[in-house]
Parts: C-alpha cells; structure tokens; sequence
C-alpha cells in the first residue's frame, strides 16, 4: 500500500492524534514511553501507512496501529517502567458497559501475558470486544481466542492471588 | 442495555460519522457523557508533535524530551470584523487590523490524497488575548472573536458560515474551492452584547443553501456555538426590579 506523505500524517495526526496518544498512555501507564510508541506509529505511518486511505474507519486502522506500536514498546523495552496509576494518564475513564476494575487490572498485567495474549487482552478485556468480534479483528478463529482467552484469565488470576497472598504475612 | 464498542465511541468523538453511535447516544446518558469526556480530550488536541523530529522505527528514545505543542499559533487575520448580534438585523464592522496581525495561510496537502469523511470543523476562539481551539461546543461570551478551522480530506469547494437560532446568517469563510489539508477563514466573527447561539455550518455552497433554507443540518458538517456570557438584562438587575 506504500507510504504516507508528511502531509497526510500531519493531516490525520491532527484529527486522531489526541486520543491515539491516550490510548498509549492507559496501554503503556509511561509518558516516556507513550512518546516512543507514538513516535513510532508515525515512522511506520511514513513508511507503509497508506492502508489507512482505503480503511472504513482511519481512527480504527490507526488505534490498532497504535496498540502493536505499544505492544511493540513493551517487548523491547528493557528499563523498568515508571508505570503510573491509571487515573493519572486517562481522565476519560473506562468506556460504558465495561468492568473498570477489570480493565485496571489487566493493564497491570499486561507484561505478564505472553506476546500473542496481550494483543487480545487488549480487545477483550479493555475494549470490550466480543471473543468473534476479536477473532475478526485479529484473523484467527473463534476456536482461538477462546482458548487464550482462558490462558489470560488463568493467568491474571495467578498474578491476582500473588498479590493478595504477598498482602498476607504470617 | 447494550453500549457500543469504545472504539466506535472514539472513532465518533473524533468526527468520523457512526449512525448507530449518534443514534445510541440519544437514550444512553452514560454513553453521551463518555463522548463528551472523549471530545474534550480531541479538543485538547495532540501534545506531541512527532513530525517535528521523526525518529525510525525502533530507534532508542533520547533522553530529553521535549513536549511540544502540535497546534499551530494562530495569529489574528487582518481583514474586517463581522459583528453578530442577537437580534436579526446585524451589521457588519471593521476596524484595523492590529499591529503585527497577518493574514493566516492555509495548509495545503496535495490533492490525489483522499480519507473517507466530512469536513472536520472546529473553532479557535480569542478571549482576552488568549486563543483556544473547539472542536465540539464552541462557548462564546461578549468580546470573543472566533476563526473557522476546516480540514478537508478531499479538495472540495466549500463555504463555512454562521446559522443563528433566531435565523440569523453571518458568511465566515466565502466559497472556494480549498485542497486537502487545514484551512481557516479569513475573516473573525466578533460577539457583541448580546446573546447569541447557533450553529456553524460547513460545507458545498448547495448543501449550505439547503440547511439555510431549510434548517436541517444533515448534510453539513457543524460545530455548536452557545451563549456563555450573562446578559445584559441580567447584568442590569432585570427589567422592572
């Protein structure tokens, strides 16, 4: 699909960039690192960003762009991250219908999911996403995500009773 | 009740049109005032300004960091004040232009560039020598004077104006036919003494007459614009008090 132009992205980074950079920053909890995400996101945009020009919705195309970039960020990132509060870098809150609690604590656990599992907690369990919307939107079968749905829930409770057990001293 | 997906939700803060969204948001006081929080946040606009110092792909991060601001500083045009008034007859006013005001010059991308959407409007709005940018409720008072921000995803002609409530009309940015890119009028509205709310509406000079005529708004992109001044009747104590 080829590149964008400095143009178009300044364009379309006008339009989306405020909430592309909130998405970051509830994803990552880090503004040095939201900014390494967002930097990236344009790079790849200048790069190969021209699907977007065809996309139903360029907000989802670049929100989803975002998410890798980020996810991408996280796997690299070797320094421990200066992770805030979640109330600290989204004052939107969570969206209507969704489990708040819930979606805090898998953005805690984020870094304890394996790769392929952090993408679709991200679907799921953040945004909200049924398991065949979230089959659609990754490419693989229902099948699929449910069985790492389950690896996710099996694994966010784990890291849950750690936390409550580390709470308990004899 | 079953809400729509946050992202739908975002995608419509952003402009982007979803009937399902805008028609949820009716009958959803939850859903209604997430958009709002979300559309205070595009209004804010982005923070950084990446294309200021793009970096590749993967490339280790600098130690320092600097946040800058992506919106543009806007200076004031030169050129005619238009006064709006509450009642319907408004006239037009000018005065100088201060010193140091220059017109502003449009961004332009080349045309072959082509998003799927409607002109996104918003509205820069100086009070008190402070500018500050809308792109939902624009909030106007005594005093303000306000500059239309378009951006155009395709090269279209268009016109942006001012609609009343009390059928007032006020043409802010005349028809022309403008690229892809941002562009702003030329011209500032001024908001005098009296209240005053309404609408501006952007878009093709047709469409613009038929939501004129009309007064229904569905084929035009608009930003709101609401009375946030007191008015002098208040100010006075009231009539007869």
């Amino acid at each position: 699909m080829g590149p964008l132009t400095r143009d178009e992205v300044t364009v379309l980074y006008g339009r989306y960039g405020a909430l592309l950079e909130r998405r970051a920053r509830i994803v990552l909890r880090d503004e040095a690192l939201a900014e390494d995400a967002v930097q990236d996101l344009v790079a790849n945009l200048l790069r190969r960003g021209g699907a977007v020009r065809e996309a139903r919705s360029p907000y989802h195309w670049l929100r989803r762009a975002t998410d890798r970039a980020c996810l991408d960020v996280l796997r690299r990132s070797r320094r421990t991250r200066a992770a805030l509060s979640l109330d600290d870098v989204d004052e939107v809150g969570a969206p209507p219908g969704l489990d708040p609690e819930a979606r805090r604590k898998v953005l805690q656990s984020l870094e304890a999911l394996d790769d392929d599992d952090r993408e679709l907690a991200l679907l799921v369990f953040l945004d909200g996403l049924s398991q065949g919307e979230a089959a659609q939107e990754l490419g693989v079968s229902r099948v699929t995500v449910n069985k790492r749905v389950q690896r996710v829930r099996a694994r966010l409770q784990l890291s849950l009773s750690a936390d409550r057990e580390d709470e308990v001293t004899p | 009740m079953n809400h729509p997906r946050s992202v739908d939700l975002e995608a419509f803060a952003c402009g982007e049109p979803w009937p399902d969204v805008e028609a949820h948001l009716h009958v959803c006081a939850a859903c209604e005032a997430f958009v709002a929080r979300l559309r205070g946040e595009v209004a804010r606009g982005p923070k950084l300004s990446p294309l200021s110092s793009p970096r590749p792909a993967g490339s280790p991060s600098p130690v320092l960091r600097v946040l800058t601001w992506a919106l543009p500083p806007l200076a004031v045009a030169a050129g005619v004040l238009f006064f709006l008034r509450g009642t319907v007859d408004h006239s037009r006013g000018g005065s100088e232009p201060a010193a140091g005001e220059t017109p502003v010059a449009s961004a332009e991308v080349p045309s072959g560039t082509r998003f799927k959407g409607r002109p996104q409007v918003a509205a820069v709005r100086e009070r008190g020598g402070q500018q500050e940018r809308f792109a939902t409720d624009l909030h106007v008072m005594p005093g303000d004077r306000f500059r239309v921000e378009v951006a155009l995803d395709r090269p279209e002609t268009i016109l942006a104006a001012v609609r009343g409530d009390d059928g007032q009309w006020l043409e802010i940015m005349p028809p022309g036919h403008r690229g892809v890119g941002t562009h702003y009028s030329e011209q500032a509205a001024r908001v005098d003494t009296q209240p005053m709310s309404g609408w501006i509406i952007v878009g093709t000079p047709e469409a613009v007459a038929q939501a004129r005529a009309s007064g229904h708004l569905d084929g035009v992109a608009t930003l709101r614009v609401s009375w946030d001044g007191v008015s002098p009747l208040d100010a006075a104590g009231g009539a007869g008090r």
